[in-house]
């Protein structure tokens, strides 16, 4: 099992990370894995992850519980892997998150319009995760754009494809616009002191 | 210590209860035989329940995100009652049109109630469609039948109508008839 190898030893960095995430930030993307593949494919997600020596049972998780942010980069590298999947899947993944999210349906207070949105997106933010940040960093009306940014979040450079997606469809629930888009200008990846997002819309 | 100790059982306690609740909303919510939309105050669908799923074809999955107006045929009438919302906090039977995933055009009676948070913030809206279309078809039955027999009747009375006309006019001719005899017989009197 070559290509196990560096996804074990992945796991041993990714565990180390301190920090949590919501259970319902992992049951989203198995609810998406479902959707698009089925029951049978979570299960073999569930096989993959214990094989690899970091059992997951689905099941059992708590969608208000914190776990481990390891567990759900983790398992987003395991779910490219076993179906082969890019980038661009997993941000449809993250993309279709806050559709099946009940935080989302719950916090709609923050999300009155697209400038309140923008404002309240660091408690919302503290809602999903116990650790790092989310700026808002600009936001304009008249020329139609945001930008966040993201600090203290230097995970895994998947993270960056899953935030990309989730803050899309954030922004797409907000917006009045049929044509929103996100750009990722700013990497920790590649050198940046943060993450930074821009969402455009027409 | 022991305060954090209390704070930690509180919280799990509250995780719990918050849990049970998001349950009790789901199996509600799918047991539910009406049809209900959770909108946005951008007019975002955020939710819909099993029986919106079925009346619309969509998944919950497709449909989430997407604007209500989208299924809606009379977007200008919607647009309306969204504004009618607002100021009267819940409108009831508006008949809409719903278009289904599969173009099926099916009427629907429109039921929509506001949302607010604590502050009073208008959050969005709770809306309850059911399907009018039985009776719909049972009005359009009614509709045909009556005016069906409006025609049968209108086609009565045209030919009483018409006899009426045929009986009068020929009474006239006996009246006309009767009269020019009459002169006749006085001059054939004179003559003799």
């Amino acid at each position: 099992m070559k290509l196990d190898e560096p996804l074990k030893q992945i796991a041993k960095e990714l565990m180390s990370i301190k920090g949590n995430i919501r259970g319902e930030g992992i049951l989203t993307d198995i609810e998406y894995i479902r959707y698009r593949k089925g029951e049978k494919e979570v299960k073999m997600l569930e096989d993959k992850l214990k094989e690899l020596g970091q059992p997951i049972n689905f099941d059992e998780i708590s969608p208000m519980e914190w776990y481990p942010i390891g567990w759900d980069v983790f398992k987003t590298l395991c779910l490219k892997e076993i179906f082969n999947w890019s980038d661009k899947d997993i941000f449809e993944m993250a993309n279709f998150a806050p559709k099946v999210s009940f935080l989302v349906k719950m916090l709609m207070k923050y999300f009155l319009s697209a400038e309140r949105s923008f404002k309240e997106s660091p408690k919302y933010w503290k809602q999903h995760f116990d650790f790092a940040e989310l700026e808002p960093y600009q936001y304009n009306e008249k020329e139609k754009f945001m930008i966040f940014r993201v600090k203290d979040f230097k995970i895994h450079p998947i993270m960056c494809v899953v935030v990309a997606g989730y803050f899309l469809r954030m922004a797409q629930f907000v917006l009045k616009s049929k044509k929103v888009s996100i750009k990722e200008t700013k990497c920790v990846f590649k050198g940046a002191s943060c993450d930074e997002y821009l969402i455009n819309w027409e | 210590m022991e305060n954090r100790e209390i704070i930690e059982k509180k919280l799990e306690r509250a995780k719990e209860d918050l849990g049970d609740l998001e349950l009790y909303i789901r199996e509600f919510s799918a047991f539910l035989p009406l049809a209900v939309c959770t909108v946005n105050p951008l007019g975002r669908i955020i939710n819909i329940n099993k029986a919106a799923e079925k009346l619309s074809g969509y998944s919950s999955f497709e449909i989430i995100g997407d604007f209500i107006t989208a299924i809606f045929l009379e977007k200008e009438y919607w647009e309306r009652i969204e504004k009618e919302i607002v100021e009267k906090i819940s409108v009831r039977n508006k008949e809409l049109t719903l278009i289904t995933k599969e173009n099926k055009k099916i009427p629907i009676n429109a039921s929509v109630s506001l949302r607010k948070d604590r502050e009073g913030n208008f959050i969005g809206y709770f809306m309850a469609l059911s399907d009018i279309t039985e009776i719909k078809n049972l009005q359009h039955g009614l509709e045909e039948k009556i005016q069906k027999r409006t025609e049968e009747l209108r086609d009565r009375i045209d030919e009483l109508e018409h006899f009426r006309e045929i009986t009068v006019g020929r009474e006239l001719r006996i009246v006309e008839l009767k009269n020019r005899i009459r002169e006749l017989e006085g001059q054939l009197a004179k003559e003799k």
